[in-house]
């Protein structure tokens, strides 16, 4: 992914800042809207906090995009969980069909995180083969579906449908071992 | 409506393309079911965030380095898993004692109908039972395409569809329910269902799990393993309790 620094090194310039939300912003405002139960105007505050946080944090952007859209879509629940904690007089209506929002996981020391991240690559061992490597062309190392198609040698229509599935069948393995919720 | 549900995981990581993340963006704007799908898959998110770059490397260089080799002898030590830590049902994480409550006042509820309809004996039924077994297995495991239904004596009508497929095999759940609102008085979506599948070597692995559904809902699910690897498919409640199995 290209840099996306400001001069200072440190901060994201404004149009680092108006890239980052043209790329995003549509996508995160969509699940926003989802997780608020049609609330829009919380869902773009959600949205614009998000995008502040990662302004604040550019370390964050220095992943793939598909990791940078993560960590956006992460924030912006939490973001959500954290206001509706703030106030629970009016509590946010998350959509019926889903249980909760899940919170990212917690980062108290770094023992902890190598524990988390041990039942993540633990739980992703556990996907076949082309799930997992659909995963981890897309997320981590950042190609578009057409990329890993190419790369891949597979029609762009077989990785969107191990992505789908894949990650399915990854929350399902993180649920066994008692990620989330 | 055509439903771009598997563009749903791309979409979610960046992978799409401009014009297709926007028709998604679009279609997501009308759309309850995808909704909910995008943001069961959103769920494995923070999970994801957790692995560090050292990590990443490793993981992309081993799909890169052994399409098949390495990764595959890797598949039978996590795929086939026969430890105790699998036969654990670790169900502590769902929704507890509100859950709890919730299916206990459903089984009340649909109890009671089950009953009037003349169904199949008494308050241990807990409400669920198989109506329509399909074909017979061929000794060892489900056949290669099958559905089976588990009917909920209430409203809830819940079908499993396996097919087999190149990486194991596909688990989709349907759900029906003629009422499209909770029962006046009834708490909405607190009830949680799971699928879970007995491999014919003991192990048991839970495929999906879903709150109650009003309406149709279609929960897409994957396993690695084939429908021959399957002995035996079970419903339960978020407690992990049985709830009914096929074949039974």
């Amino acid at each position: 992914m290209q840099e996306r620094r400001g001069e200072g090194g440190d901060r994201l310039d404004d149009a680092a800042m108006r890239a980052l939300a043209a790329e995003h912003g549509a996508v995160l405002r969509a699940i926003a809207v989802r997780l608020t139960g049609g609330d829009i105007g919380r869902a773009e505050d959600a949205v614009q906090e998000a995008l502040i946080r990662a302004w604040q944090h550019p370390e964050v952007l220095d992943t793939s995009r598909g990791s940078t859209r993560g960590w956006l879509v992460t924030t912006v629940r939490r973001i959500l969980v954290d206001a509706h904690r703030a106030r629970e007089a009016r509590p946010i209506v998350v959509t019926g069909s889903v249980p909760d929002v899940a919170d990212p996981l917690p980062r108290e020391s770094e023992v902890d995180r190598l524990l988390e991240q041990t039942v993540v690559l633990d739980a992703l061992a556990a996907l076949s083969p082309p799930h997992r490597e659909a995963i981890v062309q897309c997320y981590y190392v950042g190609r578009t579906v057409a990329d890993a198609a190419d790369h891949l040698g597979l029609p762009p229509g077989t990785v969107k449908s191990r992505l789908f599935y894949g990650l399915r069948a990854l929350r399902a393995a993180l649920a066994e071992r008692g990620v989330n919720q | 409506m055509t439903h771009p549900t598997q563009d749903l995981g791309a979409y979610l990581i960046a992978a799409l393309s401009r014009d297709e993340e926007q028709a998604v963006t679009e279609h997501l704007a009308e759309c309850e079911l995808c909704g909910a799908l995008l943001l069961e898959l959103a769920e494995t998110l923070p999970a994801l965030a957790q692995v560090d770059a050292a990590a990443q490397s490793d993981l992309a260089r081993r799909a890169a380095g052994s399409g098949s080799d390495e990764v595959a002898a890797r598949r039978p030590a996590a795929g086939r898993n026969r430890g105790s830590r699998w036969h654990r049902r670790q169900t502590t994480r769902l929704l507890g004692v509100l859950a709890a409550a919730a299916v206990v006042l459903a089984a009340t509820v649909f109890g009671a109908r089950a009953l009037e309809a003349g169904g199949h004996g008494g308050s241990e039924a807990r409400g669920v039972t198989p109506t329509s077994a399909a074909q017979a297995g061929n000794g060892s495991g489900l056949p290669s395409a099958l559905t089976r239904t588990f009917a909920y004596t209430g409203d809830d009508e819940v079908s499993v569809t396996v097919t087999a497929a190149s990486y194991g095999s596909e688990v989709n759940v349907h759900c029906s329910n003629h009422r499209v609102s909770p029962p006046p008085g009834s708490p909405a979506n607190t009830a949680v269902f799971a699928l879970w599948i007995v491999r014919t070597d003991g192990a048991v692995v839970q495929v999906s799990s879903w709150p109650t559904v009003y309406g149709d809902k279609l929960i897409p699910g994957a396993v690695n393993f084939s429908p021959q690897e399957m002995a035996k498919l079970e419903l339960r409640d978020g407690n992990g309790a049985l709830l009914s199995s096929e074949p039974a």
